[in-house]
């Protein structure tokens, strides 16, 4: 090659447009941008971790069962939070004289009680009896909590994961449970349980009096929107401390009513004194075996079983349950009303849950559905009641100063067939129901 | 604030006390209480070990003091 010749170059232009170059990062930018972009994804790994490790992608919300519905007016909320604040602006009139001199009376009758209560062996002088801590101290000085009626769980119970109810059943956190220790020292026990229901009922009567307006009334959530806490209870023991008039519209099988409804149970709810007989097979039985054989009804129909059942009984009775009557008296109940049977049967098989290759069932999970749709219904039982009361009373009365669960509290006389009314009302909303309305 | 509760059959004016009940407060004056203590005919407990029942119940004790209950006691039983 000739070493004159002269050497060409030639550049093409190129077929694609470079993409514009990105602006150059200052050095801190840079870093700042990396560090980010790391952690970002290391975010993610660890995220995709937990996922896979917590049984893959999310899975959707199991969609909770629907029940049968109360056939309600379109303003039937509307109605409701009306009266519900006129309740509030009526208040309910006591007399103050009348509340002290109720209460001096009680007062008297608490310290009869405490005297009684303390001459029990167990109950020294040091002991509080309104303090629970200072009770169950006195009585486990006694040596009371060795002999609990819940038998602990074996060492097999143990390994294999001790019973959720049976670990609940064990338990004494207030006093309401106090009733577990009545097999060594029952006598105490029901002296604590008389001393206590007065000192309740006395604190609730206290706190009226100060809540006591210049106008003689008491204005107070608790007399709207249904209360169904302990409270109502003690409000009752002070209702001959009113001012005026007054009766009460008492819906006596609330919860037995709805449940056949729910299930579709054609027949009535029986009468606790018929279930008694029924139970122990007498045929006039006392008013212990009447009260246990309802608190078994109402503890079925809640879908208790097992130790929850025995709790639930025990609650109620404050005594003991045999636990081999409860289980006979559930399944003479599961055979007498099947279709209630059923219907448990059917909503416990809604809360069974996947796991892996077989499925658990989630009792928290049923027991929060179940009391809450529960609740809702007796809430709106008592609303329907409610405005049938006012709808059938004169323009000019406001006849219903305390609306709560499974009682309506009047003032006035009551009109005739104002029960029929209330119940024609019902049977209107929750059809083939059978509500049991009385007028006091 | 004090408890004071008798630990022996004790008569007050009309009022017969057995053991174990509490002496309401101002039913003796202050001397008479310490010739009791000192007589082992009373004992004085701590209220946060046993509360006094005329105190917590004021409006019907028709005593001059007053104790608060708790909030959890107020929560449970009392008009909120």
């Amino acid at each position: 090659m000739n070493s004159n010749q002269r050497r060409t170059v030639t550049h093409y232009d190129p077929f694609f447009v470079a993409p514009p170059s990105p602006p150059p990062l200052s050095e801190t930018a840079a870093t700042q941008h990396g560090v980010t972009g790391a952690s970002r994804e290391a975010i993610g790994r660890e995220m995709a971790i937990m996922r896979d490790l917590n049984g893959g992608f999310a899975k959707p919300p199991v969609p909770l069962p629907q029940l049968r519905a109360p056939q309600l007016a379109h303003d039937h909320a509307q109605r409701v939070a009306a009266l519900d604040e006129k309740i509030c602006e009526r208040g309910v009139a006591i007399d103050r004289t009348k509340l002290l001199s109720l209460g001096k009376m009680r007062f008297a009758q608490l310290l009869a009680a405490e005297r009684e209560t303390r001459s029990e062996r167990v109950i020294g002088t040091r002991c509080d009896l309104t303090s629970f801590a200072s009770v169950l101290f006195a009585l486990s000085q006694a040596g009371v909590l060795t002999h609990m009626a819940v038998p602990a769980p074996s060492m097999s119970e143990q390994l294999a994961g001790v019973d959720a109810q049976l670990e609940a059943a064990r338990k004494i956190e207030s006093f309401a449970d106090l009733w577990k220790l009545s097999n060594s020292e029952p006598r105490a026990v029901r002296a604590i349980y008389a001393f206590r229901d007065i000192f309740e009922s006395l604190v609730f009567g206290q706190s009226l009096f100060t809540w006591i307006e210049s106008d003689d009334h008491v204005y107070n959530n608790l007399f709207a929107r249904g209360s169904s806490a302990e409270k109502v209870r003690l409000f009752e023991a002070w209702l001959s401390a009113l001012k005026g008039a007054h009766y009460r519209v008492n819906i006596l099988n609330s919860l037995q009513a709805i449940v056949f409804w729910l299930a579709g149970e054609n027949s009535v709810p029986p009468e606790p004194h018929d279930l008694a007989r029924d139970c122990f097979a007498v045929r006039l039985p006392s008013q212990q075996q009447i009260t246990f054989a309802a608190a078994l009804f109402e503890g079925w129909l809640l879908a208790h079983k097992d130790w929850a059942l025995w709790q639930h009984v025990g609650r109620v009775t404050r005594t003991l349950p045999d636990k081999a009557l409860l289980e006979r008296g559930r399944l003479k109940l599961r055979k007498r009303f099947r279709s209630i049977d059923v219907f448990h049967e059917q909503l416990a098989a809604q809360f069974y849950k996947r796991t892996g290759d077989h499925s658990e069932f989630e009792p928290v999970r049923h027991r929060t559905f179940f009391a809450t749709m529960l609740a809702r219904l007796r809430s709106c039982v008592s609303q329907i009641a409610a405005l049938a009361t006012e709808e059938n009373s004169p323009a000019n009365r406001a006849p219903v100063v305390a609306r709560f669960r499974d009682q309506l509290l009047c003032v006035g006389k009551p009109k005739p067939q104002l029960s029929e009314r209330i119940a024609a009302a019902l049977s209107g909303t929750f059809p083939r129901s059978a509500f049991k309305i009385e007028i006091e | 604030m004090k408890t004071l509760v008798v630990i022996r059959a004790l008569q007050i004016g009309e009022c017969h006390f057995k053991h174990g009940e509490e002496l309401p407060p101002h039913a003796l004056p202050r001397e008479a209480i310490e010739l009791h203590i000192e007589r082992k005919h009373l004992v004085e407990y701590d209220a946060s070990e046993r509360r006094s029942l005329h105190r917590l119940l004021h409006r019907f004790s028709d005593c001059s003091q007053a104790e608060r209950l708790s909030s959890a006691e107020l929560a449970a039983y009392a008009l909120t």
